[in-house]
């Protein structure tokens, strides 16, 4: 097994090192990393607005695409992809009027979106490209509580949505490094709380991604 | 492309300023731990009103107005009233002379005032303001203070009829509320059980141009108040207390809580601007306050004046000082709790309006004490 990883990265750094730096046109996959920052959220109920806030957690994608590369002069360079994503964030504190308490608990998230991206490629070999993003999101509040109290354990789906920047070098004719940020949003789910009372919340989060393509 | 890349600019720009509202929901999570109920007076004449008040201690971590949460209930039905209407809950009315008490109820908590409906009648009205000359299309509230034959002064102003002798000038509905709207000059009139009084105003054509916030700075530690106030500042050169006009704003609501009437209460140490708007004529004029909340802590409480005497029958105001940990000093008069030692002598208010009032009733040496905090402070009081 050692040896196998061996050969593998022995393989991909040669082939790093012998082919040209533009990524081929066709299909390629990638995984991406990276930490979330979800926005504080409000959470309307009867009583009022309440407001979260989250502590960082992970974001992690994998991805299946198609690279336009310089074949469609008439489009641009560009990409085309699915992202199947997850991403989970503990809650830290709930504000109320009054001032801000502990929250437990965490906000999931897991998403298939289909992505756009358009891409201008530098002189130095970087690239720098826009995406844009519309899919599908399941959001999980599992177990939160305010205070030790425990106050919503549910999930709901919603349509989501994201658009982000990011820089990406040509490591070979196969492998592209890409780091990027994105802005990702749902429409506002609605929960129902222990006490069986109807939440209207909302949930965005800024994701900051580093990535490693495959293209075939 | 480069189209692309700007529209997608912009958008990041919006979401990276997009932050939750500040919130409107009260916590419930933390217990009430004991509540106090006041009234705005000691005492009532009969068929007026007194407005209780209920504020919750929630476990120490904060108080708040719960007035329009708790249930009521009249000890003696037949001596006053309770409303539980939506915009006047705890609203004592007067319906015969007598003593009885006001009880609260939160969960499983009560609390209880007395009640005492004289039975004074009205001597007089004074309407606030006073000949007032005021700028045309503006709102104003107009007040009416009774004076009883017990020489009590209470606000008879939703009580009273209201009138303006040319509504062409200004109208004026049964609240008090004042609408100028034309130049020239009108009575406006408030009348209860058959007396009236009466008091002119002017409407001038001059316009709103500045409204500032005084203090423009304050320091308070976190747990008590400032007060703040409004000024207009008119195009003729004339200035207005606007300070009940004007919509408050504390630009962080888990810092610092405001008011209508500019009390501003300090939640949690920081720095918050406080804003004040006032719209006339469509336009809306605005001015800001710095405040900054601190994490002082009480240290002693200094009373004034100390060691008096006052002869029998007369009252005397007291005042409180707070020194805390950081050296500062505040007024904490209206934040205390006030206890006197020997009720037969005197009794000292904790109503809010009449915070650290002592009503003297019989010759005696009394101790005069404040608690704040869990620190009090004492003086000597002598009646002769």
């Amino acid at each position: 097994m050692k040896k196998n990883l061996q050969c593998l990265i022995g393989t991909a750094l040669f082939t790093l090192i012998l082919n040209s730096p533009v990524a081929a046109a066709g299909y390629y996959m990638g995984i991406q990393g990276g930490v979330g920052f979800p926005q504080e959220t409000k959470a309307n109920d009867s009583e009022g607005s309440r407001n979260f806030t989250y502590d960082a957690g992970y974001d992690a994608s994998i991805i299946l695409g198609y690279d336009l590369g310089e074949e469609h002069p008439r489009v641009g360079r560009g990409r085309v992809e699915l992202e199947f994503n997850t991403a989970s964030n503990d809650l830290n504190e709930a504000e109320f009027v009054e001032g801000k308490v502990g929250a437990g608990g965490s906000a999931d998230r897991t998403s298939i979106m289909l992505n756009t991206i358009g891409e201008y490629a530098t002189q130095a070999g970087m690239t720098i490209y826009a995406l844009i993003g519309l899919g599908w999101a399941e959001i999980s509040l599992d177990n939160v509580s305010i205070m030790g109290d425990p106050f919503v354990d549910d999930s709901n789906n919603q349509l989501a949505y994201q658009f982000g920047l990011g820089l990406a070098w040509n490591l070979s004719k196969h492998f592209v490094f890409d780091v990027g940020y994105r802005y990702y949003g749902t429409t506002d789910p609605e929960f129902t709380t222990k006490d069986g009372t109807s939440l209207d919340y909302e949930y965005a989060s800024h994701r900051i991604l580093a990535g490693l393509r495959l293209h075939f | 492309m480069r189209f692309r890349f700007i529209i997608l600019s912009c958008l990041f720009l919006v979401a990276a300023g997009c932050s939750a509202d500040d919130p409107t929901r009260h916590n419930t999570y933390i217990p009430l731990t004991s509540m106090e109920v006041t009234g705005a007076y000691g005492s009532m004449a009969d068929q007026t009103v007194n407005q209780y008040k209920v504020i919750g201690d929630f476990s120490g971590k904060f108080s708040r107005d719960i007035t329009t949460e708790v249930s009521w209930i009249i000890e003696n039905d037949t001596i006053v009233s309770v409303s539980i209407a939506t915009g006047s809950e705890g609203l004592v009315t007067a319906l015969a002379p007598g003593e009885t008490s006001v009880t609260a109820m939160y969960g499983d908590f009560t609390g209880s005032a007395p009640v005492v409906v004289t039975d004074a009648f009205l001597t007089g009205i004074e309407i606030t303001p006073g000949d007032a000359q005021l700028q045309s299309g503006i709102i104003r509230e107009y007040e009416a203070d009774g004076t009883f034959s017990d020489d009590s002064i209470q606000d008879i102003t939703s009580l009273a009829t209201w009138d303006s002798s040319d509504p062409d000038v200004a109208t004026i509905d049964n609240s008090g509320l004042v609408k100028t709207s034309a130049t020239g000059t009108t009575t406006i009139t408030a009348t209860w059980q058959g007396i009236e009084a009466a008091t002119s105003l002017s409407v001038i054509g001059s316009s709103l141009t500045e409204i500032t916030i005084s203090p423009e700075e304050g320091s308070i530690a976190q747990g008590t108040t400032a007060q703040f106030e409004a000024q207009a500042t008119y195009s003729d050169g004339t200035t207005e207390d606007i300070t009940d006009m004007v919509d408050w704003e504390s630009s962080d609501t888990a810092v610092a809580l405001i008011y209508d009437d500019g009390l501003a209460t300090g939640i949690a140490p920081g720095e918050i601007e406080i804003s004040a708007a006032f719209v006339t004529d469509g336009d809306t004029l605005s001015a800001t306050a710095a405040l900054t909340i601190t994490d002082a802590v009480i240290d002693s409480i200094i009373l004034t004046p100390e060691n008096s005497t006052i002869a029998v029958g007369a009252s005397q105001q007291f005042g409180a000082t707070g020194i805390f940990s950081d050296n500062s000093e505040q007024d904490i008069t209206d934040l205390v709790n006030w206890f006197t030692s020997n009720n037969s002598v005197g009794t000292i208010s904790n109503s809010f309006a009449n915070k650290g009032l002592f009503i003297s009733i019989a010759s005696g040496a009394v101790t005069i004490e404040a608690t704040f905090g869990g620190v009090s402070g004492e003086t000597l009081l002598t009646v002769e």
